[in-house]
């Protein structure tokens, strides 16, 4: 019976909520094909939110399976309860979260994941930042959010992988010129 | 409570919701034939729910019959196909089943170089019987099913269509839910072998979960399958990628009609389904159960196939092949400053539609099949601008010997990319983001894809039509002027199913 669903999930048992993506997930590259060595890039307009009511606490973000030395510099998160439009940070947005005026203090994460078919929206914002430290190209699969949810740890992979173009280094491949 | 039940639709007519399920059980018929019934286990295949006009089947017989896998489906017409049981199972006292399957037990001809197993799920009261048919592919998620409270099931009845979930399993996006209508055995947590394309896209193992009606009109629902969310792919004249070089302008001729939702009649009429008379195929197992050369242990194990039991004296032959048909299953919305590239490799997975003969010649669906592109196939097109993508896959009608039964079913994938016809460009506006000219590329795969409602159309039938659900099936954009890319989800452009590029204006 449907009522006994929220009567279950009410329940002292009922476990912690858990970070995800809301939509279709997936994996996608993208890559900048021309970068300046020690500019930090922005990459936002990522959207995570919680599979239950409740909170986690965001302690850190990391790049997967990174080359030519590829860290997340900084990272923010912005509460949403609307639709992106045009507000969300883009991809290889050349600036600092602080040049772009992007706070970086809020470190949680209460907004539930919304069916599609919903009315209401509400997600969170990641943007990360970065920028290619060396001469070389620096890439990596996706990225692992870390984040506390009560007594227990938990990870997030986004299969987003970011590419940094070195003008010199045209090894990886969205720096060829085809693909 | 529903927010999250909108990927099912619980059968709606003759509801038990006073009642409660068990005083409106129906028992299935007066033979012999018992099956074993255990709840879903860590080996299920396929499991669901029976019911008459809505109200549950208590005996209602399952026979899971595999089907050659690979090359060995892919055959000439006259052929026999040499078909195995490999699992059974009867409804409860709710109407549930679960069918197990151990994996080690499939001969090797049934089973792909990915582990995939092509499957007709026969269902039958007492008389009639209906089927299904999925291809169960290997689970690649951990995901634990069950070992929480129940929504519907042995402990909750009151208030539950025979439809209604049991349990409900995120996928890995927060806001799909997957429905598993079947209670785990002894109510212990279970994590599955087995499981199915979509689910897997979703991001979370999950077998067949399946809704059938033996009522009037007959139905089957696939309970994480909505025929709702399946969409029209309206096409024009044929187009071509654009000569390197060579600029692109949108045609001036009039475009097609945007892409929309199927409707509530096509949906409907997607889960209606054809009984035919009940083939021996059930006797017959039942008689080896009796005579012990299949015994109720092989049936709980998983290990039916072992017994090497043909569905009875029923013999399945590819009677008529229709080779090439076209398969329309992926839109590419672009512009001149960002052609877009298209890329079909080595395995891309295709899920298309299957169907059965109705009277008057009438097909209905009844499933689909998973198939991939095959080596010698595999290609990739670039500069391709508002066009849906078409392939080309190869049909066939397998006939049953027993009662006549007319199925039509994918046997092949043909060349992934043989044309391209004009597509409408939508207009998407829940998320844009800047690609910045000359500088940047973007790369969609391992991503769902819609569902083609009308994908394919052979011998008079519409067949659904899928894609996008492996890394092998690629969508990329490489600007070559400031572009906006948008999707169709407000969660933005990264989680969006649709996506279009269009001229950057601010540029």
């Amino acid at each position: 019976m449907l009522a006994a669903a929220g009567c279950a999930g009410e329940s002292p048992l009922r476990p912690a909520p858990k970070l995800v993506e809301p939509g279709d997930t997936g994996r996608q590259s993208f890559g900048l094909r021309l970068t300046t060595r020690g500019m930090p890039y922005l990459f936002g307009g990522f959207s995570v939110c919680l599979n239950r009511s409740g909170v986690v606490s965001v302690t850190g973000v990391e790049f997967e399976d990174a080359t030519g030395d590829l860290r997340v510099q900084a990272f923010a998160l912005r509460p949403f309860y609307r639709a992106f439009g045009d507000d969300g940070v883009g991809w290889g947005e050349p600036k600092s979260l602080k040049q772009r005026g992007v706070p970086t203090a809020l470190r949680t994460v209460t907004q539930v994941c919304q069916p599609d078919d919903s009315s209401r929206v509400e997600f969170t914002e990641l943007v990360l930042q970065t920028s290619r430290p060396g001469a070389v190209s620096a890439s990596s699969s996706g990225f692992v959010i870390s984040y506390t949810s009560g007594a227990s740890e938990g990870r997030l992979r986004v299969p987003f992988g970011i590419t940094l173009c070195a003008p010199a280094d045209k090894t990886l491949p969205l720096c060829q010129s085809q693909t | 409570m529903r927010p999250f039940l909108r990927r099912w639709t619980p059968l709606s007519a003759a509801t038990v919701l006073a009642a409660g399920v068990q005083a409106t059980t129906l028992p299935a018929h007066t033979d012999d034939v018992v099956f074993p019934y255990s709840g879903m286990t860590e080996r299920s295949i396929a499991s669901g729910v029976v019911a008459r006009d809505g109200v549950v089947v208590r005996g209602a017989d399952v026979l899971v019959i595999a089907y050659p896998a690979g090359d060995a489906l892919d055959v000439p017409a006259g052929t026999e196909l040499s078909t195995l049981v490999v699992g059974a199972a009867s409804t409860n006292s709710l109407g549930r089943f679960s069918v197990d399957v151990d994996p080690s037990a499939l001969p090797a001809r049934y089973v792909d170089d990915r582990g995939r197993v092509n499957l007709q799920i026969a269902v039958s009261d007492d008389d009639r019987e209906v089927r299904w048919t999925t291809t169960a592919v290997r689970s690649s998620h951990a995901t634990p099913i069950g070992g929480t409270g129940e929504l519907c099931g042995p402990d909750v009845t009151h208030g539950c269509d025979p439809g209604d979930p049991v349990y409900i399993v995120p996928g890995a996006s927060g806001s799909e839910r997957l429905a598993v209508v079947v209670g785990t055995a002894g109510g212990r947590p279970v994590t599955p072998i087995w499981s199915t394309a979509s689910t897997e896209a979703l991001g979370a193992s999950v077998p067949q979960q399946l809704v059938v009606d033996l009522g009037a009109r007959p139905t089957i629902t696939d309970a994480n399958d909505d025929p709702a969310a399946w969409v029209t792919a309206p096409s024009g004249e044929e187009v071509t990628p654009v000569p390197d070089g060579a600029g692109w302008s949108p045609p001036t001729t009039s475009p097609p009609a945007p892409s929309a939702p199927i409707g509530a009649l096509a949906a409907a009429g997607a889960k209606q389904v054809e009984a035919m008379p009940r083939t021996p195929a059930f006797t017959s197992m039942a008689a080896a159960v009796r005579d012990g050369s299949l015994t109720a242990a092989q049936i709980s194990a998983g290990t039916t196939a072992s017994a090497g039991k043909a569905p009875g004296p029923c013999v399945t032959r590819i009677v008529k092949r229709y080779n090439g048909r076209e398969e329309t299953y992926m839109g590419v919305y672009a512009w001149s400053g960002a052609l877009a590239t298209v890329t079909q490799a080595d395995g891309a997975d295709h899920t298309l539609s299957a169907g059965a003969e109705g009277g008057r010649g009438r097909w209905f669906s009844n499933g689909s099949l998973t198939l991939s592109v095959r080596t010698s196939n595999s290609h990739t097109v670039s500069r391709v601008a508002d066009a849906w993508a078409i392939g080309t896959v190869n049909y066939g009608i397998l006939a049953n010997s027993c009662n006549g039964r007319r199925d039509l079913v994918p046997l092949s994938l043909g060349d992934p990319i043989k044309r391209f016809a004009r597509a409408y460009h939508p207009s998407l506006k829940a998320q844009c983001i800047t690609l910045y000219a000359n500088s940047s590329v973007w790369e969609k795969d391992q991503a769902r894809n819609v569902k083609i409602g009308a994908g394919v159309s052979v011998a008079g039938f519409s067949a659904s039509a899928q894609s996008g659900y492996d890394a092998r099936s690629k969508l990329s954009f490489r600007p070559k002027k400031p572009t906006r890319l948008c999707g169709d989800k407000s969660v933005g452009v990264r989680l969006s199913s649709i996506v279009e590029a269009h001229r950057d204006r601010s540029s």
